[in-house]
């Protein structure tokens, strides 16, 4: 046993930096957002429907990217009045069909073990750096990703100027991932 | 169009001497039973709707608020739906006529309030609806949070939606207001015949016998 342990260990560390290919598994995975409406009533929801393609090795950082694609068209807050707001022009005009883009380009590692991804979020248009620190465990060949992050809307447009104040819908979204993948 | 009228013979066996004679129909003496489901369910619903209206209004604005404003806009649809129906069926089914013996001025003052009732009734959600469509925010509106009922399309895409919104929200609340003004006359008329005249005008729009 030892010795094929060593074997591998030296096999990883004599192959070059090759970071592995994660498929995710969308059936234990989920996008889930959650904000605040009027007087600071939180809701949650969820997109249904995103792609991923992640490239990632703990031993290869820097070879390591992710890219996520999020059909805004896939909200479900459990809440028709609100899920038809969502999907407004004002807000992520899902009838444009424009998916919602995370580009990670860069990941880095925490004293504490855990990861942060920092990349770009373009949304209707807009850009602006994202940093979404994670927690990830592999076992075997499969990882489980959990993480959080918090948006402000009105860096996006989202809400127009109609919702620019944040009377109605308040101005910072978290944005949580769990993410289950197999290599 | 003819108008029957059963007074008593639609009485069978096994069916209550109080509520014997009455139809679905209107006839020349008494409202249906549809005409009074009509009346008197509309009566709760244009009552309540407008005190929500009223405390709604009064709120801060916040989950509460957003939550009645909602059912507010259910309640106004289910009201002009009811309105219209009620119309079509109206239309199908005269009325009985007024009493005899009323002065000409109280004629007038019956029709008035009749037909000013029923021209509110249709328009005060109507004006409500257009306050909606119109609003900047643009908030879709889901009857009882189930059904998806439209905004009136030409007036979101109108300049200025602020000052049209104010514009209508007052429409809204001077008319609800004089709908209320005119629903108190109605009641004091139907209070006068009954006590006063002592003729069966209230009570040919409750399910009880004529006293006549």
């Amino acid at each position: 046993m030892k010795t094929i342990a060593i074997a591998a260990l030296a096999l990883t560390l004599a192959a070059p930096a090759m970071a592995a290919d994660w498929t995710v598994d969308k059936d234990k995975s989920h996008l889930t957002f959650a904000g605040t409406q009027t007087g600071g009533k939180t809701f949650e929801g969820e997109f249904e429907r995103f792609d991923a393609t992640i490239r990632f090795d703990p031993g290869d950082l820097a070879g390591s990217s992710a890219r996520v694609e999020v059909d805004l068209s896939s909200g479900n807050t459990h809440d028709k009045q609100r899920d038809a707001m969502m999907a407004m022009p004002v807000w992520l005009d899902a009838k444009s069909g424009e998916p919602a883009v995370f580009e990670a380009t860069r990941f880095s590692r925490q004293a504490d073990g855990s990861y942060v991804a920092d990349g770009t979020l373009t949304l209707k248009g807009k850009s602006q750096p994202v940093s979404l620190p994670f927690t990830l465990d592999i076992e075997g060949d499969t990882a489980h990703a959990t993480g959080s992050t918090v948006l402000n809307r009105g860096a996006f447009g989202l809400g127009g100027t109609e919702y620019a104040d944040g009377k109605y819908v308040g101005l910072e979204v978290t944005v949580s991932i769990d993410i289950t993948a197999t290599r | 169009m003819t108008v029957n009228d059963p007074g008593e013979v639609h009485a069978g066996s096994g069916v209550s001497p109080v509520t014997a004679g009455i139809g679905w129909r209107n006839t020349r003496r008494r409202f249906g039973w549809v005409a009074m489901a009509f009346h008197w369910l509309m009566a709760v619903g244009i009552l309540f709707t407008f005190g929500l209206g009223l405390y709604m209004h009064s709120l801060e604005v916040g989950v509460e608020q957003f939550e009645l404003y909602q059912l507010h806009k259910s309640l106004g649809v289910t009201i002009l739906l009811l309105a219209v129906l009620r119309l079509v069926w109206r239309l199908f089914n005269p009325v009985p006529p007024l009493p005899p013996g009323m002065a000409g001025w109280e004629r007038g003052l019956a029709h008035f309030s009749h037909y000013g009732l029923y021209v509110l009734m249709l328009l005060v959600p109507v004006i409500g609806w257009c306050v909606v469509s119109v609003s900047p925010l643009g908030l879709p509106t889901f009857l009882y949070n189930q059904v998806e009922w439209p905004h009136i399309p030409f007036l979101t895409t109108i300049e200025n939606k602020e000052a049209a919104e104010a514009a209508f929200a007052e429409a809204h609340e001077v008319m609800a207001w004089i709908l209320i003004f005119l629903f108190v006359l109605h009641l004091a008329g139907a209070l006068k015949h009954h006590f006063i005249s002592k003729d069966d005008t209230l009570r040919r729009m409750l399910p009880t016998k004529l006293a006549e």
